[in-house]
C-alpha cells in the first residue's frame, strides 16, 4: 500500500486528524474564491509533508500560508487587469443605482426632521435681511429634496439603471452602449453647467462621478463583467462593499448641496463620506479582489469626495476649474489603462506569431 | 524569470506532476537548496496558469485526497528553453572567463 507520489501511508490518528483541522484553520487566510479551487488540494500537499505524529503546523508553513494567502489577497483572483476590470464593470453601475436610491432616500428621510427646521432657520435670517441669498436657498431646497423633479438627475439615475441591468442580464453590448449613452448625459450637463455657471446643489457632484463611468465604459469594453459575477459570487461582503461606495457617494452629494448653508452638518457628511470611502476602497483587499480593484473604486470614488470638501473651502468662486482639474485624476487613470491594455494586446498579437497554426 | 518560477517548470518538463511531487522534485534539483512550501508552490502555479505557462493534466483522487498534475504548455515549454539558454550563456561567459584567469577553477567547460 504504498504511496508512490510520495505520499506516507501513516495510520490517520487523532494526531493527524488534529493536524489537519489546524491546517485547515489557517487556509482560511485565503480568499474565499481561491480556496474553493484549491483547498482540497493544498490540504493533500500539506499533509504528506507533515511527520509522522505531528499535530501541530510547522512554523515554516505557517509563515509562508501567511505571506501567501496575503499575497493571493492583494493580487485578486487569477491577477491581471482583465478578472478586476470585470469586477469593477460589474460592482461600479450598481453601486452608482444603490448610491441615486440613497440620494433621493436619504433628503426625504431628513426633511423629517433637522432639515426643515435648518431651511426655516435660513430662510428667517434671509428675511431678517442677513446676507444670505434667498434664490440659492430655494436652489439648496430643490437640490435636496426635489431631485426627483430634476430632469438632469433622472436622466442620469435612468442611465445608471439600465446599465446596471444589462450588466446583471450579460448584455454587454447593449451595457456598453447604454453606458456611452451615459457619459454623453454627463458631458452635456457639464458643458450646461460650465456655460450657465450656476451651481446647481447635488447634480454639480453627481457630474463629477462622469470619471467613475469613463473608468467603467473601459472595463466593460475589455473586460467580462458577466464572468466577474463568479468571482464576486454575491457574497454578502460584496453587498457591503456596493452600498458603502454608493453611501459615501450619496453623502458627499448630501455635503455638497448643504455647502451653501456650511452647517456644520454638512461638515459631519464629509466626514462620514472619507470615512465610508475608506472601508470601501479597504473592502477589496479583505474580500480578496485584489489592489486592482481597490484602486478602480479609488478612482470612482475620489471625485465625490474629494470634490464635496473642496467646495467647502474658500474656492467655491472658482468651482468650476477646481472641478475640472478635480475630474482628471480618474480620468488619467482611464488613459494609463488604456494605454496598457493597447500595449498588452499589440504584445500578445505580435509575440505569439507560431501560435496561429 | 525567478529562480523558484524555472525549478518549478524544470520539474513539469520531463512529465506531468502533482503539487507534492514538485515539491520533491525541486528540492532533487536544487540539490535541496530550494525547500518549496505549499503557500509559495500554489502561489506560483496560480501565476503560472493565469500567464498561461502550465495547465491542469488530470486529476485523481488518492487516499481519498484530490490529486491536481500539473503540465507544461508549449508556451510554458519554449519559455522555460529561452530561459534556461539565457542561463547557460550567462554561466558558460563566466566560466569562461575564470577559466582566462585561472585554469583550474573552470574545469572542463571550456
Amino acid at each position: 500500500m504504498s504511496a508512490a507520489g510520495g505520499f506516507p501511508a501513516t495510520s490517520r490518528g487523532a494526531a493527524h486528524a488534529e493536524l489537519e483541522r489546524r491546517y485547515q484553520r489557517l487556509l482560511r487566510l485565503y480568499p474565499p474564491e481561491f480556496r474553493a479551487r484549491r483547498e482540497p488540494e493544498m490540504l493533500g500537499v500539506l499533509m504528506a509533508s507533515a511527520r509522522d505524529g505531528q499535530t501541530r503546523p510547522a512554523p515554516g508553513d505557517v509563515a509562508d500560508i501567511v505571506r501567501g494567502s496575503l499575497l493571493m489577497r492583494l493580487r485578486g483572483p487569477r491577477g491581471g487587469w482583465a478578472p478586476a476590470l470585470g469586477v469593477f464593470a460589474l460592482l461600479a453601475p450598481l453601486s452608482l443605482v444603490l448610491s441615486d436610491i440613497l440620494q433621493v432616500a436619504v433628503p426625504y428621510w431628513e426633511s423629517l426632521g433637522a432639515w426643515e427646521s435648518r431651511v426655516r432657520t435660513a430662510r428667517a435670517a434671509a428675511a431678517a435681511g442677513a446676507a444670505v441669498d434667498p434664490q440659492l436657498l430655494a436652489r439648496v431646497h430643490d437640490g435636496r429634496t426635489g431631485l426627483l423633479g430634476n430632469p438632469g438627475f433622472l436622466i442620469l439615475a435612468l442611465g445608471h439603471a439600465i446599465v446596471a441591468a444589462a450588466v446583471l442580464a450579460g448584455l454587454r453590448r447593449t451595457a456598453l452602449a447604454a453606458l456611452l449613452v451615459v457619459v454623453g448625459a454627463y458631458l452635456a450637463q457639464w458643458g450646461h453647467l460650465i456655460h450657465s455657471r450656476v451651481l446647481q446643489p447635488g447634480l454639480t457632484m453627481m457630474l463629477l462621478t462622469g470619471g467613475v463611468f469613463l473608468v467603467a465604459a473601459f472595463a466593460l469594453a475589455v473586460a467580462d463583467p458577466w464572468a466577474a459575477r463568479r468571482l464576486v459570487a454575491w457574497r454578502p461582503a460584496a453587498a457591503v462593499l456596493l452600498l458603502l461606495a454608493a453611501a459615501g457617494r450619496a453623502w458627499s452629494f448630501s455635503a455638497d448641496a448643504d455647502a451653501s448653508l456650511k452647517g456644520s452638518s454638512a461638515q459631519f457628511y464629509l466626514v462620514t463620506g472619507f470615512v465610508l470611502a475608506a472601508i470601501a476602497l479597504a473592502l477589496p483587499l479583505v474580500l480578496g479582489l485584489g489592489w486592482r480593484v481597490s484602486l478602480l473604486f479609488a478612482a470612482g470614488c475620489y471625485p465625490s469626495t474629494v470634490g464635496a470638501t473642496v467646495i467647502h473651502t474658500s474656492w467655491i468662486d472658482s468651482v468650476v476649474p477646481v472641478k475640472w482639474v478635480l475630474g482628471l485624476p480618474p480620468l488619467l487613470v482611464a488613459c494609463w489603462a488604456v494605454a496598457a491594455a493597447v500595449r498588452r494586446a499589440a504584445t500578445r498579437r505580435g509575440g505569439a506569431p507560431g501560435s496561429a497554426g | 524569470m525567478q529562480e523558484t518560477t524555472f525549478l518549478i517548470l524544470t520539474a513539469l518538463a520531463e512529465g506531468p506532476q502533482h503539487g507534492y511531487g514538485i515539491i520533491q522534485d525541486v528540492g532533487r534539483i536544487s540539490g535541496d537548496r530550494v525547500t518549496l512550501r505549499a503557500g509559495s508552490l500554489y502561489g506560483a502555479l496560480e501565476r503560472l496558469d493565469a500567464e498561461g505557462l502550465i495547465g491542469v493534466d488530470r486529476e485523481e483522487i488518492v487516499d481519498r485526497r484530490l490529486r491536481r498534475y500539473y503540465r507544461l504548455t508549449d508556451e510554458g515549454s519554449a519559455r522555460l528553453a529561452e530561459e534556461a539558454r539565457r542561463l547557460q550563456a550567462s554561466a558558460a561567459t563566466a566560466l569562461r572567463r575564470l577559466g582566462a584567469l585561472r585554469p583550474g577553477l573552470a574545469g572542463g567547460a571550456a
